[in-house]
């Protein structure tokens, strides 16, 4: 018998480690942000790297993309995967990247306008408008930037390098008038004065777990889901809760649909649920097959949910019947169903945009024309 | 199917008790790991104490394995011989193996487990969902806590100084593991062969931590100050004048036979393994009962 090794196979075991970590896979950001859509010109980002104007006619056709490698000031341009959906204002298009850049590309022909970097985290939540013209934006280690929209420049009234959380900022903030309101990952909300960055309200509201969506009601109050698998109604003037926390069935990462009486969401066991938000209460809910991530839209009448499965499924608002399911035919959705007319666009993980009819109940996919093809 | 085991037993089992050690040690997921690795090595603590015992007793044996090998130039003759010895003297040359087997998962479990807890997109976080027990504290603890002590748990050994430092610590544990393992080469080439891997295993493993999350690697230097811990428990550190905690139950080195020869028996050594007799196995006694 030979005599026995043990520091060689330390070394082997050591090395098959090292082989398996190789083939380790972990999801790399790849992005979320649902489409933005005027006067039928859709701007889509159909990869991680590449936002595309898309004309939505009959075929649909790319008008432009961004980075386009022919322009000589894009040559060089990259971006990773883009959370938020774009703003679009006064001919701007404005997004952010996981990768911590912060854009602003001509509506009409893909132009750059402006870049800004150097800030400090990944840009999941953001940007978002704030009074005409200003961009609202946090990063995932817990900086809140505000910035000019003409040019990218930090608001001088802000601090410089932002105003710190504690927690990393992951929702979207949302903007009411001059106030911000701003989530963190750490469960806690704060509303802030956009002109100066002070607190609006003396103490923050704290949720059990990270908060990682947000969004403002029809009737004022704001939607705040969490990880700790609760929905809470916070009202905004005082940061208190204005009504019972909705206890849901698994996490809830989503921003609601709603016809103003009633919102409409899913968590990640796949249920979803109607609630009205005049009182809390729930008025139905609804079991899919996939975990829902995607916000809901209601469109002409129906409820039309993507979910993880992946599926486009269609849902009676009234009493939460599933009146129909259509598979996708790869990827998966986590970026919201967005309203166009009687219609829906649902986008899924592979860049690939579908087209919901809730008037049939049916799926059908947009085979889009590259420019010049 | 293996894939899914893997996941089924080792993984989501792992996902989630450093959830819940993270969320009993104030969020801290460095914490976490350390606690973790504590808790692994106390568990296997059986094991480790056999596989240093079975070490000690290879040293011990090495004498009459020399002889051996001297003696006999039929291969076939020599490793019979040499099994012989090794049951005689109640020494499995396999038995490090237990504790390294049991690593090995542990460590590619812990490479996932950090990857995933610790999420590096926001993709990742969604996807962790799937791996946690529906039990609202383990829910609600997420996500965890990324930095300890000013280092970035998720960054990797090459990025940065942080990374840099815990790949030094590493490589420095590792070889004092090493150095506080008892040598049983007694032949000049075997040891030199041994000195050789206690420079080379610090270095491959420091290398290899360049590439691994730095949670992986606190775990692995917490194992290795562990594992020195348990080292100078059972061989003692002579050079600080510390004795041995857990004193061995192995034979002394055994004197090699006076006049060996194909059919002679080897000297017996002065601590047999077991209560059934001299360098008798339960199955042999047995035997000579039938």
């Amino acid at each position: 018998m030979k005599r026995p090794r043990p520091f060689l196979r330390v070394l082997l075991a050591a090395l098959a480690v090292i082989l398996l970590a190789g083939c380790a896979r972990v999801a790399n950001p790849e992005g979320w942000a649902p489409p933005v859509v005027a006067d039928d010109l859709a701007f889509v980002f159909l990869s991680k790297d590449r936002l595309a104007a898309v004309e939505l006619g009959d075929p649909p056709r790319v008008r432009w993309t961004f980075p386009d490698e022919a322009k000589p000031d894009q040559k060089d341009l990259r971006f990773e995967a883009v959370y938020t959906a774009p703003v679009l204002h006064e001919g701007v298009v404005y997004f952010a990247s996981y990768d911590g850049q912060l854009f602003a590309v001509a509506a009409d022909d893909g132009t750059l306008r402006w870049r800004a970097s150097g800030f400090t985290g990944s840009i999941i939540g953001g940007p978002v408008l704030a009074d005409g013209d200003t961009l609202v934006f946090g990063t995932t280690e817990g900086r809140l930037y505000a910035v000019s929209a003409a040019d990218g420049a930090p608001l001088p009234a802000w601090p410089e390098g932002g105003v710190r959380f504690d927690g990393g900022i992951w929702a979207p903030p949302v903007v009411d008038g001059s106030t911000v309101y701003v989530a963190t990952m750490d469960g806690e909300l704060r509303a802030l004065r956009l002109p100066d960055a002070e607190p609006d309200w003396e103490e923050p509201f704290r949720a059990e777990g990270a908060i990682p969506d947000l969004a403002l009601l029809p009737n004022g109050l704001l939607f705040v889901p969490s990880l700790d698998r609760h929905v809470y109604f916070v009202d905004p003037r005082t940061g208190d809760e204005a009504l019972p926390p909705f206890e849901a069935t698994a996490w809830v990462w989503t921003t609601p649909a709603s016809d103003g009486q009633t919102i409409y969401f899913g968590d990640f066991n796949g249920t979803v649920f109607a609630v009205d938000i005049t009182t809390g209460t729930e008025r139905w809910r609804t079991e899919l097959r996939g975990k829902v991530k995607a916000p809901p839209a209601l469109v002409a009448g129906t409820l039309v949910v993507a979910d993880r499965s992946p599926a486009v499924n269609f849902l009676d608002p009234e009493t939460g019947e599933l009146l129909n399911r259509v598979p996708l035919p790869s990827g998966t959705v986590r970026a919201a169903v967005v309203p166009v007319g009687d219609e829906a666009l649902v986008l899924t993980t592979k860049g690939d945009l579908f087209r919901a009819v809730p008037a049939r109940l049916q799926v059908r996919e947009l085979a889009i024309e590259e420019a010049g093809g | 199917m293996i894939g899914d085991l893997f996941h089924l037993i080792i993984l989501q089992p792992m996902i989630n008790l450093l959830v819940l050690l993270s969320h009993l040690l104030f969020g801290s997921f460095g914490l976490a790991i350390i606690a973790f690795t504590i808790l692994v090595r106390v568990f296997t603590f059986p094991l480790t104490l056999r596989q240093l015992h079975q070490t000690r007793a290879m040293q011990a044996l090495q004498p009459r394995i020399q002889e051996i090998q001297k003696k006999y130039s039929d291969p076939r003759r020599r490793q019979e011989e040499m099994l012989k010895a090794y049951r005689e003297a109640g020494v499995n040359p396999l038995g490090c193996l237990g504790p390294m087997l049991i690593q090995f998962p542990i460590l590619i479990g812990l490479y996932y487990a950090i990857r995933r807890t610790l999420p590096e997109s926001p993709e990742a976080l969604e996807q962790l969902s799937n791996q946690l027990y529906n039990w609202s504290f383990i829910q609600r603890a997420v996500p965890l806590e990324e930095h300890f002590l000013g280092l970035d748990l998720r960054a990797f050994g090459n990025e940065g100084l942080g990374g840099f430092v815990m790949v030094l610590l590493v490589g420095l544990t590792t070889w004092l593991q090493s150095r506080t393992t008892v040598s049983y080469a007694t032949d000049e080439r075997a040891r030199a062969q041994q000195q050789m891997m206690n420079w080379m295993l610090p270095v491959m493993f420091a290398f290899f931590a360049l590439n691994f999350p730095i949670g992986v690697s606190l775990y692995w230097v917490v194992n290795s100050i562990v594992g020195i811990g348990f080292n100078i428990a059972v061989y003692g550190l002579p050079a600080l004048n510390i004795e041995p905690i857990f004193h061995p139950k192995t034979p002394a080195p055994a004197a090699a036979p006076a006049q060996p020869g194909p059919s002679s028996r080897p000297a017996p050594a002065p601590h047999a393994r077991t209560s059934h007799g001299p360098r008798r196995s339960k199955r042999q006694n047995r035997r000579r009962r039938s």
